[in-house]
């Protein structure tokens, strides 16, 4: 009986790794095959390019230990790289992209990056290139198999990443870098593009959102880690805004320090609603997701970020709670990412910050979809006149965050 | 190994000496935080202010409160952190051996609840529903130290938790998604659980492999396994199948009657049903592990394998079935994760909870009902955190969210005594 489950056991357990196996296997092979090998393919297929050798140079060990990882991860990239289209042509232009913690589909400001990626490959033509990065360790270790590799320009997600980019593109000088989420300050490295956002203003929409919705005067966010500029941006933008509306409205906070700790994003939003709160602003991946799909559930009036989470959170409208998303606090690094693609193949590339503004259409808020009854056109237009004031100055935010 | 070795002086030190300095140290120190909140209170506080306590009606809109309780906070404070110094005192200088995890129980909710109070002062607060809040941040830990108590008293280092929750939450969030019932995803996740610690059992019980790499292995694996999986296949499902998803969390189970009581009722009768499941299970386990035979037998493999062998018990093949089934215990609290406190599965959404819960578990020194105090320490700590971030308070944010930890650190380390693991724990059996 013993022996039984034991086999039994070692079979279901190895399925999985088989799988994974399985369809690194298939990576290596399209990616032979393919116009452009990827870095990985090519050192898992075991090829001397000059590709392999420049990166032994540097880190002899890394391009091979992750090569099995990203061949399973290029594959889908590689099948659609040839399709170059008009505009100005850059098929001979190597684009990567590292995401934080996370996947390239998981309703992030990861998958909004990968968005602009594959844009720049179908509009630009760019050969496109990505990791999903595994845990916050594997940062040097992923930017370096694509810094190391022949890209003309490599792409980190998050603020976390920042001291990684910073250390890469010291070492390569060569070689372009852009970063989500992070600013260098006054002297940024001469080849590094900081694509920043005033995630205050998208928090000054809701803020406004929730002020006009809320009947209990009471309203509630749930951020993600603290320390995270971004995070603190929308949650004081947030506040802000409500307070513009009505100066005496009662707007709690709660940071979580995780991004992936949905069920204390779900159990934040039930002790706001407690004490009163009714509308609740989840500003912090998933751990937010978590808060807003709780305060839905709860009755509670939710607001979504980063990207609509009327598509993502609330699975295009059939969850439950789905009729409770009034918006979402927008930040379009799909168009920051391509716009930087974008750059580069029209040989322009500058290490000047990018900042997403209401102005240039970095930030913005959703449509109320489902709960279209409660954002009446009064509320709307008041928002849009707020989103008027922001965009000619007209209005401030007044958040201060470094 | 060490705790073998060094045996012989644990239990010369557990003899009188140590305790009487015990009394002195927690009476003292009984004092010591008794002083610092009044005196943070008193500094901080404006004496005039008052802090309300809400009491809900059970299914009414929070603001129709069945009753609303103001306290001046000042007073307050003086008055139950002045009997706390006293009673202190009192230990301290009479040595009261027995009034100790009293006392220290007593210590930390009345401490707890003047930072409440002091952090809602001049507004109101729904106590109710931060208790309430309690005991179901406690399910995931509370079922996590259960799984850990079953192998360590069979002698079993189980540091795989974390990873077998999260394995648990995974497959069990896959099988709900696909097959539309949220509870044969929780069956699931059970079994999974058991396949999961199985691996631990065959690794370190048949090839005697450490029991430490092996618990390290399986939480690597876990964190890899469950992440490709997201990525592979929960995101895509969900994005093309999404409106056909049927499943949803589990159900609030409000207990007829009871769930109306006041107070009681959301503390203890409004909740899902992995949280009445665990109620059940630390009082069923505490039966099992010393009333039953299976119980004297578990212990007695963990405590002295070899004698346990020379009256006839089968050591090895009990320790695999034992680490096997606390396998479905923490399956069950993976399950809590994904399919009861949410309806959704992200990338190491356990969070290290798998490794509090083994914290709890010497907390309450090896047994089911310690490792509930345990678990209620740091979740309240934990619920309390939550409360009083959403109120403008004096502390800073990142010591409220440190605060979980570090009770649990001083705790462990200070107030409770030295803990005694069993004996043979860590040490693979080999016969003759």
């Amino acid at each position: 009986m013993r022996k039984t489950l034991i086999n039994l056991l070692l079979t279901v357990l190895l399925l999985p790794i088989l799988a994974a196996c399985g369809a690194a296997g298939d990576g290596t092979s399209t990616g032979g095959t393919a116009s452009g090998a990827a870095a990985g393919s090519a050192a898992a297929s075991g090829a001397p390019t000059p590709i392999e050798t420049e990166a032994a140079s540097v880190a002899a060990g890394v391009a091979a230990t992750t090569a099995a990882t990203t061949a399973a991860e290029t594959t889908t990239a590689e099948t659609t790289e040839t399709s170059a289209a008009g505009g100005a042509d850059g098929s001979n232009i190597r684009v990567a992209l590292v995401t934080d913690v996370g996947k390239v589909n998981d309703g992030t400001f990861n998958q909004f990056a990968f968005q602009g990626l594959q844009r720049a490959e179908q509009e630009l033509g760019a050969q496109i290139d990505y990791i999903e990065t595994q845990q916050q360790g594997d940062y040097e270790k992923n930017l370096e198999q694509f810094a190391s590799g022949d890209y003309d320009l490599v792409i980190g997600v998050g603020f976390l990443m920042g001291d990684a980019i910073k250390a890469a593109a010291s070492r390569h000088p060569d070689v372009n870098f852009a970063i989500v989420d992070f600013a260098y300050g006054d002297n940024p490295p001469a080849n590094v593009k900081g694509l920043v956002f005033q995630e205050d203003q998208a928090g000054y929409l809701a803020g406004t959102m929730a002020a006009l919705v809320s009947q209990s005067n009471t309203i509630g966010v749930v951020g993600g880690i603290e320390e995270v500029p971004a995070v603190k941006k929308f949650v004081q933008g947030y506040e802000a805004g409500a307070k513009a509306q009505k100066p005496d409205i009662s707007v709690r906070q709660v940071y979580i320090p995780s991004f992936t700790d949905p069920a204390a994003g779900g159990e934040a939003a039930r002790s706001m609603i407690a004490e009163g709160a009714d509308v609740i602003f989840g500003a912090g991946g998933q751990t937010g997701s978590g808060a807003i799909q709780e305060a839905a559930k709860q009755g509670a009036f939710v607001i979504g970020v980063d990207q609509d989470e009327y598509t993502t959170t609330f699975r295009g409208g059939s969850t439950e709670g789905a009729d409770k998303i009034v918006t979402s606090a927008i930040k379009r690094v799909d168009n920051a990412v391509f716009d930087t693609i974008q750059s580069v193949v029209e040989g322009n590339f500058s290490n000047e910050l990018y900042v997403g503004t209401v102005e240039n259409g970095g930030i913005d808020y959703a449509e109320a979809h489902d709960a279209s009854a409660v954002v009446t056109a009064d509320i709307k237009a008041k928002v849009d006149e707020v989103k008027e004031g922001l965009t000619n100055g007209s209005i401030q935010t007044g958040v201060q965050v470094q | 190994m060490q705790n073998t070795i060094s045996q012989p002086q644990l239990q010369a030190g557990a003899n009188v000496p140590r305790g009487v300095s015990r009394a002195r140290i927690v009476g003292i120190i009984g004092v010591v935080v008794a002083a610092l909140l009044i005196s943070a209170v008193v500094l901080r506080v404006d004496a005039t202010k008052f802090s309300t306590l809400n009491i809900p009606q059970p299914g009414a809109p929070p603001n129709q409160p069945l009753a609303r309780i103001p306290l001046p906070t000042v007073a307050t404070v003086i008055v139950l952190q002045g009997l706390l110094g006293l009673v202190g005192l009192y230990i301290a200088l009479r040595q009261r051996m027995q009034w100790i995890t009293l006392y220290v129980s007593t210590m930390i909710g009345l401490a707890f609840f003047t930072i409440l109070l002091w952090a809602v002062a001049g507004s109101s607060v729904d106590l109710v529903d931060v208790l309430a809040r309690v005991v179901r941040l406690a399910t995931p830990i509370t079922l996590g130290a259960l799984a850990g108590l079953i192998c360590e008293r069979s002698g079993v280092v189980n540091i795989a938790i974390e990873g077998t929750m999260l394995f648990g939450a995974c497959i069990g969030f896959i099988v709900a998604m696909v097959s539309g019932s949220t509870t044969l995803g929780v069956l699931a996740a059970m079994l999974t659980g058991s396949l999961v610690s199985a691996l631990h059992a065959v690794l370190s019980v048949n090839f005697k492999v450490d029991q430490i790499i092996s618990g390290t292995v399986i939480n690597l694996l876990a964190v890899g396994v469950t992440g490709y999986l997201r990525g592979s296949f929960i995101i895509g499902y969900e994005q093309r199948n999404g409106a056909d998803i049927t499943a949803q969390a589990l159900p609030v189970l409000r207990i007829p009657g009871l769930s109306q009581i006041p107070v009681l009722g959301p503390i203890f009768f409004s909740h899902q049903p992995i949280t009445y499941i665990m109620l059940i299970l630390v009082f069923a386990i505490n039966l099992l592990l010393f009333r039953t035979v299976w119980g004297l037998r578990t212990r007695a493999i963990g405590e002295h394998p070899k004698a346990a062998d020379t009256v006839g018990i089968q050591v090895n093949r009990m320790r695999f079935w034992n680490v096997v089934a606390s396998g479905l215990i923490s399956g069950l609290a993976g399950a809590w994760f994904s399919l009861e406190s949410t309806f959704r599965f992200d990338d190491v959404m356990t969070n290290g909870r798998g490794f509090i819960a083994l914290a709890a578990m010497i907390f309450g020194k090896w047994t089911p009902l310690g490792a509930f105090g345990g678990a209620l320490l740091f979740s309240s700590a934990d619920a309390l955190q939550i409360k009083i971030q959403g109120f403008n308070f004096g502390l800073p944010r990142q010591f409220l969210q440190m605060l979980p930890y570090l009770v649990t650190l001083v705790v462990l380390a200070g107030i409770i005594g030295r803990a005694r693991p069993p004996a043979a724990v860590g040490q693979p059996y080999e016969k003759g």
